[in-house]
Formats: C-alpha cells, structure tokens, sequence
C-alpha cells in the first residue's frame, strides 16, 4: 500500500548499533546509514491510545506500574513472529514465579489484516501471557513509529503479501522506559538473565 | 507422475540414539535425498505454516526445487527469511532454490521454507500431509511431511552430521 511505503522509516532499516554501557541509561543510539554516519540519540516510545486483542483501551500509561517486553510482528508470519512467542514461554517457564509480573505485548505492525479478534485468536493459541495490541491503522503504525520499529508491505504472488519488520524484544521498566533489549535468536541464558535483571529492579 | 517418484524410506539415525531425529524418517527421489521433511505445528485459526526438510544431491547435475504444493493450504510458496541487522525480511523465491550436485540445501527455521498460506485448519503434531515438490530434474513427487513442534525442528536442524550438512569445498 503506497501510505505505508511512504511512513516507513527507512531510517531505520539500516543496522542499528545499540551502545551498551556506562553512561547511556535508557538511550539507543542509532547510526544513520542515509547519512555520514552520525550517531543520534532517541528515546524510545511515546503516548498511543491503542486496544488489546479483547477489545480494551490500552496507552502508555498502562505500560507502568510493572514491567513489561514489547515486540511488534504479524499473524502471517510463519517464522519470527511464532518463534518469539515460544521463546518467550520458554523464557517465563525458566523464570518460574519472578516473571510472574512480566506483562507481555504483542503489536501487530499489520493492523489491516490483525484485527484485535484475528489477533487475539492467533495470540491466545500460544501463550496465556501474550497480550496482543491492535487498532485503526494509521495509530497502529504510529505507535510502531516512535518505538522505532521498521515495517514494510511486501508484495507476494496471488495478491498476498508480507511484512518485513524489526524483530527486538523491546524491555520496558515500570516506568516504561525503555531498559534493555533482546535479539532474535539470542540464546536462552542471556535473554533470562536480561529478563532476571529487569525484574529484580 | 508417480513413476518418476522412486522412493526408499530409511531411517536416518542409523545409531539409534534418542535424537529428534529418530522419530522422522529421510527419503530418497531420484538422486536426491529428502531429509526429515516437517510442517511446523500451527495454533488454530493461524493464517500461514512453514515447511522444512534438507536436500541433498547426491547426483552429478545441479538440481532445482522449482514449486511445492500441499493440499491443505491454499497456495504454497518457497520463501526465504533473512535478517538485515534487526530488521526481518521475508521474499518469496521465484526461479526456485538450486541444489548444486553433491550439496545439501537446508529448508529451515530462519531461513528458506516453504510457506503454506492459508491452511485449512490447524496443523496437529504427528499429522501427516503429503506435499507434492516439483524438482528441474527428478521431477515431481509426493511424500509425507509430518507435523513437529518447533523443539523438534530445530534439533534437526543443528543436526548431527547425518546429511543436514553441507559437505561444500
């Protein structure tokens, strides 16, 4: 679809450099392929009024008061979108009672094709802790916008397409701010420990 | 048609080790050999399944997967997923996957698969669909995939050197 070519944040489908260590906090920094080079900073995240896959309001505000993974994907997704999820359960059965406060989100960067039911009947199949968030189109992918999240609409054959997206865990505190994140395909220690760390805080 | 197909069921863990490997079986098509062909295990109402098995070609020519199908999806087509930093990218393989002679091409989790869109329910671990692929050279044929979970899957796919690897200069 041409709108979402035009919003994709090319920017962003560049490698994207993650500083990690004293002095940076809750900040990414993010290198600039279109450009020199230059680094910048940006701070993840912003205010969105979106629904879960049962049809509740959901915005910023409820991503405090305990902490939180956020990853975006889509249901027609055979491969990354699944696997996260079953990931994440092994993470959280490692994990045992201390993931218990662990909100997981799931948003769609499909929002035409994943309606909150599509959503919640492809979420509900896999886990009992992912929480699927969708909405109008145009505040779906806004709120992928200001995560930072690439997205693109590939056309395949017989009118179907699929989505190329940023894969990241993003790890939230109970502020909501972003905290740490986890990569695809990382390997189980180090994704509990990250886990571990942020609900110890 | 089915006179093309020639095939011989073996079991491809001749040790007999509890590996993953020992519940599903590889199968010889022509001069290829179709390692432990599996369809993902899906959650009902999925939109989309992914297909994976290794093939090696023990002929002396190169050899092409040009198309799959399967009944039970609506269309099947061979994809490939790639990661460009953190950005997954998924494109559909057109001219299909060329098997080099002597090589092993490896359908998995990550990487090339054929993508089932549209099941017509969901896929059960154990079940079994036969899928029909159309090779350049050996023609078409049709053996069954069976359903594994993603545990399964990725145990073959790290493998234990029994064809799953690409034996390349």
């Amino acid at each position: 679809m041409a709108t979402n070519s035009t919003k994709q944040l090319a920017l962003w489908g560049g490698a994207i450099f993650l500083a990690i260590g004293a002095g940076l906090g809750g900040r990414m920094v993010w290198e600039d392929r279109s450009g020199n080079g230059a680094l910048m900073a940006a701070d993840l995240g912003g205010p969105f009024s979106l629904v879960t896959h049962t049809g509740t309001p959901i915005s910023e505000a409820d991503l405090t008061g305990s902490p939180s993974a956020l990853f975006f994907g889509f249901t027609h997704c055979p491969e990354i979108c699944p696997t996260t999820i079953y990931d994440i359960n092994a993470w959280l059965d490692d994990l045992g009672p201390t993931g218990d406060d662990l909100k997981v989100y799931f948003v769609t960067i499909d929002p035409e094709r994943d309606t909150p039911e599509v959503l919640g009947d492809y979420v509900t199949a896999q886990s009992d802790r992912v929480i699927g968030i969708s909405g109008p189109p145009d505040d779906v992918r806004a709120m992928a916008d200001v995560w930072r999240v690439y997205y693109k609409e590939i056309p395949l054959e017989n009118d179907d397409y699929t989505m190329d997206h940023t894969s990241l865990i993003y790890l939230l505190d109970d502020d909501g701010q972003y905290a740490e994140l986890i990569r695809y395909g990382e390997a189980q220690n180090s994704a509990v420990a990250k886990l571990q760390a942020l609900l110890n805080n | 048609m089915f006179a093309m197909f020639r095939a011989a069921v073996l079991l491809l863990c001749l040790t007999g080790t509890a590996h993953a490997h020992d519940k599903y079986v590889s199968m010889w098509v022509g001069d290829l050999l179709i390692h432990t062909p599996v369809l993902r295990v899906t959650p009902q109402g999925a939109p989309v399944a992914g297909g994976y098995m290794a093939v090696e070609n023990t002929g002396a020519g190169e050899e092409v997967l040009l198309a799959a199908s399967v009944d039970i999806a609506e269309d099947t087509q061979i994809h490939e997923m790639v990661m460009s930093g953190d950005v997954m990218k998924m494109r559909a393989i057109l001219d299909g996957i060329p098997i080099a002679a002597g090589a092993t091409v490896r359908l998995e989790p990550g990487g090339l698969h054929l993508m089932l869109m549209r099941p017509k329910h969901a896929l059960m671990m154990g079940s079994k669909y036969n899928v029909t692929l159309q090779f350049r050279n050996a023609g078409t044929v049709t053996l069954p995939f069976t359903v594994a979970p993603l545990k399964d899957i990725r145990a073959l796919s790290e493998g234990d050197g029994h064809g799953g690897h690409d034996h390349g200069n």
